[in-house]
């Protein structure tokens, strides 16, 4: 398979990507590595909170992403699929090893506020830190309990029962916390979207 | 109503349960369950997909941690290498050398696409499986995963093996069955000979002594139409004789020798037929008749095969009861 050039790959989507990555195109993996693994790396660091196994999971993941490209199916969001393999690796060694997902006392349903190690340098980054600053600010819009089920939920794959357990709530009510959780994050989400990637103006 | 209809749910509650789905954290029932009604409605699967991007956005959230560069040289050597592109030198790493994966690691089979056509696979089933497991490494991990394709098909090549070993094991164990058979058989024979020697041995000791002991010795001579070399013994005891002869010619089949006891007065009777061994001589133990045993002579004769009820042939042997 004959390389093309970085430069020109750059301007690609992920899913042009992915659909090259099929066809075993390593310049495009590249690329899409480069795209991503520092948003994956830090997913999975949060989850499973060492360092060298956050990196085996992170070469895991892109492994698998360089198997499965082919089956990737092309009108999926190609980095929610990404990051969907990243979450569950993680998740799964997380339960595998019996360790404990780290719950509420340790801060994890806190927003974090961006750090000074967050600053990017090249526009990829800098869009990708856009859109991150858009996270954390739609997350910190929601209600409380919105937020706690589904932080506990994404970062720790609790079921409704362990994550009511947590916040002293009933499962049905936890279902209900992420479905509106969720919901209230897509449109804050699509509202920053439209104001020009300024979330500071809306929070 | 047919039981894939029962296990659906309406579109509302598929709704509610939607973002859970995609998180995966509905036990295994629910899961099922909005699978089933995300089968029969097509439609929700823009649904899905809305919900799926709305989630991966969650990823963002995680805070920043340092990624070294090193990681990126062994992810790129690994995919260029499973392609036969050129790799280039490994770049150093601190990750344990029996967890990081190597360009000759062969390529698993990636696992089934989930229902939706997306990745975004609950991960309660896992982890419930994952929870009964003991702690492992992370390195365990990975290869159970990894080589999980490659531990089926070595499982189903020992089943093979296994069911070659027992058929070939059940052929042994015909053929040793067949060779004991056949050793008993043969042993068996090899009795029946034995008893039967016993039984000849026997009759030999018995002639033996018979020999030692006999109290009437009758000295044969050669008659005219015998070789001047012949001659025969004839030893009694009782009713019972041993004769033993020499110096006859071998006779053809149709014919035999054939002993008599020649009373004073009267026919001749018959003691019965003499057989010749290999090297020409005749070792036989006769019986004596009861209403012949005041015979005076005895002589061997030269019969039809059978014998004859009275001497018919020429006489070779003769011998006077002393």
């Amino acid at each position: 398979m004959p390389s093309m050039p970085s430069e020109h790959l750059s301007q690609h989507t992920e899913e042009s990507l992915l659909q090259q990555v099929a066809h075993k195109h390593v310049d495009a993996f590249e690329v899409l590595y480069h795209r991503h693994a520092q948003v994956m790396y830090n997913l999975i660091f949060r989850i499973v909170r060492q360092q060298k196994v956050a990196e085996e999971l992170l070469q895991d993941t892109f492994w698998q992403v360089w198997l499965r490209a082919d089956q990737y199916e092309h009108e999926d969001a190609g980095t929610a699929w990404m990051y969907a393999i990243a979450r569950r690796r993680a998740l799964d060694y997380l339960h595998a090893g019996e360790l404990r997902p780290p719950g509420i006392e340790n801060g994890i349903t806190t927003v974090p506020e961006v750090s000074a190690q967050d600053e990017m340098t090249n526009a990829e980054k800098e869009t990708v830190e856009g859109q991150r600053q858009q996270v954390l600010a739609a997350l910190r819009k929601l209600p409380e309990a919105q937020r706690a089920c589904l932080v506990l939920a994404y970062f720790t794959g609790l079921s409704h029962s362990e994550i009511a357990a947590q916040t002293n709530s009933a499962p049905d009510l936890v279902k209900v916390q992420i479905r509106s959780g969720l919901e209230n994050f897509a449109q804050f989400l699509a509202t920053f979207s439209r104001q020009g990637d300024n979330p500071s103006a809306a929070v | 109503m047919d039981e894939q209809e029962e296990s659906q749910l309406g579109v509302v509650e598929v709704l509610d349960l939607l973002p859970s789905y995609v998180l995966g954290i509905l036990d295994s029932d629910e899961k099922m369950a909005v699978e089933e009604t995300l089968r029969a409605h097509p439609e929700l699967r823009t649904h899905v997909r809305e919900t799926e991007a709305a989630v991966g956005q969650l990823a963002l959230a995680a805070p920043h941690a340092p990624l070294r560069k090193e990681v990126a040289a062994q992810v790129f050597r690994r995919a260029r290498a499973s392609i036969g592109a050129p790799v280039g030198p490994l770049a150093p790493s601190t990750t344990p050398a029996d967890i990081t994966p190597t360009a000759a690691t062969p390529a698993p089979e990636p696992p089934a696409r989930p229902i939706l056509g997306s990745d975004v696979r609950p991960v309660r089933d896992s982890r419930q499986r994952g929870r009964q497991r003991n702690r492992m490494s992370l390195g365990q991990w990975l290869r159970e995963r990894r080589y999980a394709n490659w531990a089926l098909l070595g499982m189903l090549t020992l089943a093979m093996l296994l069911v070659i070993v027992f058929l070939r094991a059940r052929m042994v164990i015909g053929e040793v069955g067949q060779m004991v058979v056949q050793r008993d058989q043969y042993i068996q024979q090899l009795q029946g000979e034995n008893q039967e020697i016993q039984q000849q041995m026997q009759r030999q000791n018995g002639q033996i002594a018979a020999l030692t002991v006999a109290p009437l010795r009758i000295i044969l001579e050669p008659g005219a139409s015998a070789p001047p070399t012949a001659g025969a013994a004839l030893f009694i005891t009782e009713n019972l004789g041993i004769i033993s002869a020499f110096g006859l010619p071998a006779l053809p089949e149709t014919q035999n020798y054939q002993l008599w006891l020649i009373p004073a007065q009267g026919s001749a009777v018959s003691a019965g037929l003499l057989r010749m061994n290999r090297d020409g001589l005749i070792l036989n133990t006769v019986e004596i008749p009861a209403g012949a045993a005041d015979f005076a002579a005895v002589g061997v004769s030269v019969e039809p095969a059978g014998g004859s009820p009275e001497p018919a042939g020429s006489v070779l042997l003769l011998g006077n009861r002393p």
